[in-house]
């Protein structure tokens, strides 16, 4: 049987683009879920807003997981059928999901790091709760370029 | 909408009349009294007192409940009855009955029992311990003699038979035999003269098989054992005893809960003294009010003949008032506003604001109008059989709002349980079809747009809040500089965008115009702070930047998409197992497992589901909606009121205890 290269470098950027975040959220969440643990083993009542920060670490996984979805709905995978995919545009799709799967990885990380900070803001100081959510989502910011030029770098290629 | 405006007020009373005072406040009900730093000792005993009461009368509670649990139907422990509602003459009787010997009695009983149990437990880790031993003939020692030794052990049984090859083979002067094999485990007993007592005793130790050792007081194992089953017979004995007396206090828990509830209410008014201040025979409170009920204050405290003055004091502004929120229509959403943190008491209250976007965003996450009336129906149910607190009463309404919105958009999208209406039989799946405007699955990027849509929207009504906020407080120049221009600023790019991509058709010079005109109202507006010319044309230029932001929190609302995507395509995924294993098991059978399949995975699926779109439609109001008009940090009212744990309490009904 003859490799699709194309198609199977589309489906590696795929998998690229839901791996790499996921791994980034695991780790985030990880981390922020070991310091909310610690939060509400002293102060149960605290579970909802420890909860949120722990949930922000979840977002970059969802960003790569529409990159993933994205790549496969062009290539056809998702919904119609199947299309050709040349070698070049395997290519292009698999290095059109690097930038939000790289930067989503490092983001969740640092978004873990960051929450785990604020879940100390949040023992001591349960009503500035808003701040320290704030303060864990600029991180977020970066993940989302990388994300908005894989979008566009995906649209824009033609197979 | 604002927060409620509160009054502050200070209380003046003749200092016997204290405790009066404080009934007449907590029947109010309205105030959220000012706890100043240093406390007034006066009535430090009582408030002792009244806790130690409390803690002796909620922890006897806890004792009981098991007990209680034993004498009640299993439909009563399921479905709990409405709670009994207190009036004050009621709670009164409650107070002054003589409850003090029966707790006392059920204490003495508890800590009899604890001990008792703790004997049992001792006693049965000393039988433990010397039953394994009980068929041993003789003690454990020297003999009268002294030529020959007794030593006994234990060892596993694959390694006794090495032992006593070796023990045997090393020495004549040696005999070992086992008492009993349990559990894969030999108890032996060794006899060996003195004079290889050494070479006994290394190869014991070389085997693990070190001497037990067993404090006899000279008695033989069986005759120690009698004798401690007989005192565990007796403890056995006694603690039925204690339980029969225990379970005969049992149906009095329903009304230790509600003395726990007056003692509670007792000792809340009591710590309110902490915060009396004195002055010779008059004592006094400061406290706030919300001001639309001080006149119905004024009048309560006339009627129970209140000897009091109130002054109403001037509020500095610099002070952090607490920060009520009243919300008519929107209450349930206090929940999620509450989640993150109130606002300031000079802010706006965002709920009203939120609530409609969190119901949408709510329905986007989850999609499938198949779940969405699961949510409905839920909600429904468990609201009427069910008597809630406050709490799960807003939970329930924001599962079934949010049930509402998920169905519609469900009908829109045409998901219904993970199935297309493509997929779906004759007629129904025809209107279905007629009824459906988009394919989330098929047409990924229509719904993305549509969700930065939302967000473009949701960011603008934000900056909008803080426009009108300014307007409202005084400060319509500098909200319109501030606010307002952004508003233009984002417009007129939407417009540009909506023309560039045809869905709208606009003169391209009124948008250029449009675009220019707000850029350099921006300029103007952002920069207006600076000091001279130069600096206000940068810092009014640099303020553009803040476009990158909003963008940034437009394209956060594609979670929406993912969310939604993410939940139906599991939906289909678990449709497709339950298909498989329906074709892989033939009969009624098949029919069974495949139902199997569909409810754990539908269920597993709406439990993700659910607790992906309220976690991400509150992440999204706190945010990128929020930080537009507030920066939060508000202090709770804390009203000064009688909340029960196991009751509710009425001023004026009649008491149904």
């Amino acid at each position: 049987m003859e490799l699709d290269l194309g198609f199977v470098l589309a489906v590696t950027g795929a998998l690229l683009a839901i791996a790499l975040p996921g791994i980034g959220s695991i780790i985030g969440t990880k981390l922020s879920g070991s310091a909310a643990s610690g939060v509400i083993s002293e102060k149960p009542e605290l579970f909802g807003k420890a909860l949120l920060l722990v949930a922000l670490t979840s977002s970059q996984a969802i960003y790569g997981f529409l990159t993933s979805i994205l790549i496969m709905q062009k290539v056809g995978l998702v919904g119609a059928e199947l299309l050709a995919v040349s070698p070049t545009a395997g290519w292009a799709l698999l290095l059109a999901s690097l930038p939000a799967a790289v930067t989503a990885m490092f983001s969740g990380v640092a978004q873990g790091q960051i929450a785990t900070g604020g879940m100390g803001v949040i023992a001591k100081h349960a009503d500035a709760s808003g701040k320290a959510i704030i303060l864990a989502a600029l991180v977020e910011t970066f993940a989302i370029f990388g994300l908005l030029a894989s979008i566009l770098l995906i649209q824009g290629i033609a197979l | 909408m604002p927060v409620a405006p509160l009054k502050k007020v200070r209380l003046f009373f003749p200092l016997t009349e204290t405790s009066h005072v404080l009934d007449v406040l907590q029947d109010f009900g309205s105030t959220h009294i000012i706890e100043h730093g240093e406390e007034n000792p006066r009535y430090e005993k009582q408030v002792r007192k009244r806790e130690y009461q409390l803690n002796t009368v909620e922890h006897i509670l806890k004792f009981l409940k098991p007990y209680y649990d034993e004498t009640i139907s299993w439909k009563d422990s399921v479905i709990p009855k409405d709670p009994v509602v207190l009036t004050p003459q009621k709670t009164e009787e409650i107070l002054d009955a003589d409850f003090e010997t029966a707790v006392n009695d059920i204490v003495a009983q508890e800590r009899e029992l604890i001990s008792l149990q703790k004997r049992e437990a001792a006693l049965t880790d000393k039988i433990a311990a010397v039953a394994d031993w009980e068929s041993l003939p003789f003690l454990p020692g020297i003999t009268k003699e002294e030529y020959v030794h007794i030593t006994v052990g234990s060892v596993s049984e694959k390694i006794f038979s090495i032992l006593k090859r070796v023990l045997e083979t090393e020495t004549d002067l040696v005999e070992v035999r086992t008492m009993n094999t349990v559990d894969g485990v030999s108890y032996f007993y060794v006899l060996f003269y003195h004079s290889v007592s050494e070479t006994v005793s290394r190869i014991l130790h070389e085997y693990d098989a070190d001497p037990f050792s067993l404090e006899t007081d000279g008695k033989l194992p069986k005759d120690i054992l009698t004798s401690l089953r007989a005192q565990h017979a007796d403890v056995k004995r006694d603690i039925s005893i204690v339980l029969e007396q225990v379970r005969k206090y049992a149906p009095m828990y329903p009304k230790l809960t509600l003395l726990a509830d007056a003692l509670r209410w007792d000792h809340e008014k009591w710590e309110k003294t902490l915060h009396v201040f004195e002055h010779r025979y008059t004592g006094y409170i400061d406290m706030w009010v919300p001001a639309d009920r001080l006149r119905l204050l004024e009048r309560m405290l006339k009627i129970e003949k209140a000897n009091l003055v109130y002054d109403d004091l001037e509020f500095d502004g610099i002070e952090n008032p607490p920060v009520l929120l009243r919300n008519k229509l929107g209450s349930s959403m206090e929940f999620v506003t509450n989640m993150y943190g109130l606002p300031g008491y000079s802010e706006p209250d965002p709920t009203p604001f939120l609530a409609p976007f969190f119901i949408l965003f709510f329905g986007f996450c989850v999609i499938d109008a198949g779940y969405g009336l699961l949510f409905i129906l839920i909600s429904l149910i468990v609201k009427s059989v069910f008597t809630l607190g406050k709490t799960a009463k807003q939970l329930m309404n924001i599962l079934l709002f949010g049930g509402v919105a998920a169905f519609m958009l469900g009908v829109l999208f045409g998901g219904w349980f993970g199935y297309s209406p493509v997929d779906m039989p004759g007629q129904i799946g025809a209107f279905l079809q007629s009824v459906r405007m988009f394919d989330p699955v098929a047409n990924p990027i229509t719904i993305l747009y549509i969700t930065f849509i939302l967000g473009i929207a949701q960011i603008m009504v934000g900056i909008g809040v803080a426009l009108w906020w300014s307007i409202r407080s005084g400060q319509w120049l500098e909200g319109l500089a501030d606010h307002g221009t952004w508003i233009l600023f984002l417009a007129s790019i939407v417009l540009f965008v909506l023309d560039a991509t045809h869905v709208v058709s606009i003169p391209a010079q009124f948008v250029t115009w449009f675009v220019w005109g707000s850029i350099v109202l921006l300029i103007i507006g952002q920069g207006r702070k600076s000091k001279n010319v130069f600096m206000k044309f940068l810092s009014g230029v640099l303020s553009l930047t803040g476009l990158i932001g909003y963008f940034s929190d437009m394209l956060s609302y594609s979670r929406l998409l993912a969310l939604g995507l993410a939940g139906s395509i599991i939906a289909s995924v678990v449709n497709l197992l339950a298909g498989l294993a329906y074709d892989g098991v033939s009969g009624v059978f098949g029919w069974f497992v495949a139902g199997l399949v569909l409810i754990i995975g539908h269920g597993f699926n709406m439990i993700l589901t659910l607790m992906g779109a309220y976690i991400h439609s509150a992440r999204l109001q706190y945010v990128e909606f929020f930080p537009k008009f507030m920066e939060g940090g508000g202090k709770p009212f804390k009203p000064f009121v009688r909340t029960g744990k196991y009751s509710t309490y009425s001023v004026h009904a009649e008491s149904s205890a």
